[in-house]
């Protein structure tokens, strides 16, 4: 009787898609939790998370949304991931989800993180999640409201995005748009830093 | 021996003590473990290993068994692996230091004897340390991935250039120390961040051989391992990547 070994592998942050090493003899190397290579073609183990309550499923949404902030660790201060890991704490919770919800989308969400690192602006004002498990971002400014909508999507659907800017005379203009993550920063910063430079 | 540095924003990803026993524990102990492990590392994901069982004019038969389980804590920073064969204490991004790793590892440790109530005999000692190394496009177009690093693969400069990908695996020992070493390095498909190339170095050291069965000299033993990654990376590394981490 021949006997093949196959199955699933443990859950990654990053290295899902990643051109890893394959672990040439299993045994002989050191267990990781995600960013090793587990991730390898060869693979051997298959995760179950335990349990399927409704609690569990946010409260493994919430680590793996913290997972994805940790992987970036190296490009955050201290102050921006605690104030990150306060926001998570604060829209991921069990008394304002409910059964059927789509839960956020960790590529939307690292989507968000990576804009963030590349753009170095960082005075995001609050986070949430669309219907569709997009992360939702508002930036304000005394004169522009910005918005932003991360799929997660490597597409020109990346990050659709809308600005209410406020003229010295209280006159009110909207702007939406739609593009890919880099040119969202240009975008956005377009619109911030226009109205930082105003306000000085 | 590279001089061990400090860096502000060091690149390791996930850092992992292990230690492996002579044995293997049953579902009944794993659970009884798991449950001990469970108020400080609530989220739970059972690890389970599936084997197909085929042979002629016989159906196909899966057969499904625990493994282990992947515990994590609340912060999502801090991870116990643990398995018939053995406990992972890791630690993802930020990395501290290797006395808070090696502190928790011999916390898990001596939380999983004590659950056991028993002795378990130590086969095995691993320290497994995955740096992601995320570099300016600029920086590797300006010095290549040979001006960059001092473990890499070339090819003849008549055959090919700079590579694009590339992905290696060397096994040797450890010179000054004789550890067994395992490093492994890649280029990621996907970078981590926009206009930035990720490289992972990913160094496993481990002790297979006369581990002290007492357990101030078995974590003393464990100690060692510290020195070899460090020297690993210190030695992989150039000035220009060390800038990165300051």
């Amino acid at each position: 009787m021949n006997m093949a070994v196959v199955g699933n592998v443990l859950a990654t942050a990053i290295a899902s898609d990643d051109l890893a090493p394959q672990e040439l003899e299993q045994s002989s190397s050191t267990k990781t939790g995600d960013a090793g290579n587990d991730a390898g073609p060869n693979r051997l183990y298959a995760v179950e998370p335990e349990g399927t309550s409704f609690s569990e499923q946010i409260f493994n949404s919430l680590v793996g949304l913290k997972v994805a902030v940790s992987q970036y660790a190296m490009h955050l201060s201290h102050a921006e991931r605690h104030r990150i890991f306060a926001e998570l704490d604060s829209v991921i919770n069990v008394d304002d989800w409910h059964e059927g919800d789509e839960l956020p989308k960790i590529a939307a969400f690292q989507d968000f993180l990576k804009w963030m690192i590349y753009s170095k602006y960082n005075k995001w004002l609050s986070l949430g999640v669309s219907d569709t498990g997009h992360l939702l971002v508002a930036w304000k400014t005394p004169r522009v409201l910005l918005t932003g909508e991360f799929s997660g999507a490597t597409s020109q659907d990346a990050v659709k995005w809308t600005a209410q800017i406020k003229s010295d005379k209280g006159e009110t203009g909207y702007t939406v748009g739609k593009c890919p993550l880099r040119l969202f920063a240009s975008q956005a910063l377009f619109y911030l830093d226009q109205a930082a430079r105003h306000a000085a | 021996m590279a001089e061990a540095r400090h860096y502000a924003r060091p690149p390791i990803v996930e850092a992992v003590i292990e230690v492996r026993f002579e044995g293997a524990l049953t579902s009944r102990e794993l659970e009884r473990v798991r449950d001990r492990f469970k108020p400080s590392y609530s989220t739970i994901e059972q690890l389970n290993k599936l084997e197909v069982q085929v042979g002629p004019g016989k159906p196909v038969k899966p057969v499904v068994s625990i493994t282990g389980f992947k515990m994590t804590h609340r912060d999502a920073l801090d991870v116990v692996i643990l398995q018939t064969s053995g406990v992972a204490t890791v630690r993802r991004a930020p990395y501290e230091s290797w006395e808070r790793l090696r502190a928790k590892a011999s916390e898990n440790w001596e939380l999983l004897e004590k659950v056991l109530k028993t002795r378990k005999r130590v086969i095995r000692l691993g320290a497994r340390f995955v740096n992601r190394i995320d570099i300016p496009d600029d920086m590797l177009k300006e010095k290549g991935i040979s001006g960059l690093f001092n473990a890499k693969i070339t090819l003849p400069a008549d055959l090919g250039g700079e590579p694009e990908r590339y992905n290696f695996a060397i096994y040797t020992r450890h010179a000054k120390t004789g550890a067994n070493l395992l490093i492994q390095s890649s280029i990621q498909q996907k970078p981590a961040i926009l206009d930035h190339t990720s490289i992972t170095l990913d160094t496993d050291s481990s002790w297979d051989k006369d581990i002290p069965q007492r357990i101030d000299e078995m974590w003393a033993k464990a100690d060692m391992l510290r020195e070899v990654k460090n020297d690993v990376f210190e030695s992989t590394i150039t000035d220009d990547l060390r800038a990165l981490f300051q």
